[in-house]
């Protein structure tokens, strides 16, 4: 879910890096506020590389398979260190694999961040609640709402930074092609974030707290 | 053998990033024909063999294929081909066009500045330029468990198999498994990932007071390079200007 290169207007992919860098620079803060800002960095670092190499776990979603974006799994384990965490990984993988752009590497970050912030406001708002079953939705709603809300911001920019204008007819049917195409992807992520924080709850909870 | 039109990282970045923002700017075709001659003549000062170029293009080029195959049926009023029930519209194909240009234009800008240096190179070059500590820190310390990861995954995956835990028949379980997969993973890699932090800060990283690396100065050959390349960026943009 990478805007490439070459198919957004100046004004969006300046406008991307505007806020993808606001973004970031409200989440240093954020850490520099911490009793120690440096305490969460091996956490993010490795969770960098696991979105990093989220693209080699293949899930299998007939007639095909899909692969993770984990953001909404970064957001719950990282909180504002997700931000930061998503940029260095994007650009890892635009200049490394050419996986993304570089134009539009802070509007993909913010395709990506927002969603990770949002997961991360819903850890910390329901994160208390106890019962297996209620934890277990709040991890799905993490998982799948951060893919829903990163498709919707994908077909967003897409439809409005395309060079040439398509038809309100064709626009209407591109945007439920993709939501319909990236449901079970949203539905699979769900699952398995919720699978991946109910362990860690079981066997290493203070992994999840994140501040 | 390869040759760098621009020896510092640090003006490498700016270079790539500044003819990258010119060149989605341009849309008209005589300004597309000459962005297009310019990355020819870059790829060939840097002696970039075409076919590795081609060869890194395949994966990302997917996704812009994708679209651009789109575009041209989908998007204008200018008929100028009916293939069947499918119309072949002038401002789709010139949108689909441009696209594909800038595109291919720009990922040889990528690997044609970026392409030979090595990613740690690049991270001190972007600390050079001002990236804060803390993100230098944490690209440094990801490169250092991208390999160890998807190891530790390849061997998990592999090992999952041999016990035959493909997740069973139960609805939702190849899920979990997958889920409980990736919680070990991230077990694991966690506690790794501590160790090697903890011994970084032990040997010195980070300290107050601890020896900063010389800035390396500037050659004015790059300067120049730099100079005259962005001459022609705004050259371009003056070219789209007057289209």
């Amino acid at each position: 879910m990478h805007v490439p290169d070459g198919i957004l207007p100046l004004g969006m992919t300046l406008g991307g890096w505007a806020v993808a860098a606001g973004l970031t620079a409200v989440c240093l803060n954020r850490i520099a506020a911490q009793p120690d800002p440096r305490e969460g960095l091996p956490r993010a670092s490795m969770m960098t590389a696991a979105f990093f190499a989220a693209s080699l776990i293949h899930i299998p979603v007939p007639p095909s398979s899909v692969h993770l974006i984990l953001s909404g799994l970064m957001g719950a384990m990282l909180g504002w260190y997700a931000v930061p965490a998503i940029l260095i990984g994007l650009a890892l993988q635009a200049v490394m694999f050419g996986h993304g752009g570089l134009t539009t590497l802070g509007v993909n970050g913010v395709i990506l961040g927002l969603p990770a912030l949002g997961a991360f406001a819903l850890t910390r708002g329901l994160g208390h609640v106890t019962h297996p079953v209620a934890a277990a939705l709040v991890s799905f709603a993490t998982g799948a709402g951060a893919v829903a809300l990163a498709v919707t911001l994908f077909a967003m920019v897409l439809l409005a930074g395309l060079p040439a204008h398509l038809d309100a007819g064709a626009e209407r049917a591109a945007i439920m092609a993709l939501a319909l195409a990236h449901l079970p992807l949203a539905c699979a992520e769900g699952l398995i974030v919720a699978a991946v924080l109910g362990f860690l709850r079981r066997t290493n909870p203070e992994m999840i707290g994140a501040r | 053998m390869r040759a760098d039109p621009i020896a510092d990282p640090r003006l490498r970045v700016l270079a790539v990033l500044g003819l990258a923002f010119s060149f989605s700017t341009l849309h008209a075709p005589v300004a597309l024909t000459l962005m297009a001659g310019l990355t020819v003549i870059l790829i060939w000062w840097s002696r970039l063999p075409p076919k590795r170029l081609l060869r890194a293009l395949r994966l990302p080029g997917v996704v812009v294929a994708g679209l651009v195959a789109v575009l041209p049926f989908t998007s204008g009023d200018t008929t100028i081909a009916s293939l069947g029930p499918l119309s072949l519209r002038a401002e789709g194909l010139t949108a689909a066009a441009g696209i594909a240009l800038r595109f291919v234009a720009i990922f040889a800008l990528i690997v044609v500045f970026l392409g030979a240096l090595p990613v740690s190179h690049l991270i001190a070059a972007l600390r050079g330029l001002g990236l804060p500590i803390l993100l230098v820190d944490m690209a440094l310390l990801t490169l250092r468990h991208i390999e160890d990861l998807r190891h530790d995954l390849a061997r998990m995956q592999t090992a999952m198999r041999l016990r035959g835990g493909r997740g069973g028949t139960r609805p939702f379980a190849r899920f979990r498994s997958t889920g409980w997969l990736l919680a070990s993973l991230l077990l694991r890699s966690h506690a790794r990932s501590e160790r090697v932090y903890h011994a970084m800060i032990l040997r010195g990283h980070g300290a107050t007071g601890a020896a900063l690396p010389d800035r390396m100065p500037v050659l004015r050959s790059d300067k120049l390079v730099l100079a005259a390349l962005f001459g022609l960026a705004a050259c371009l943009l003056a070219v789209e200007r007057l289209a």
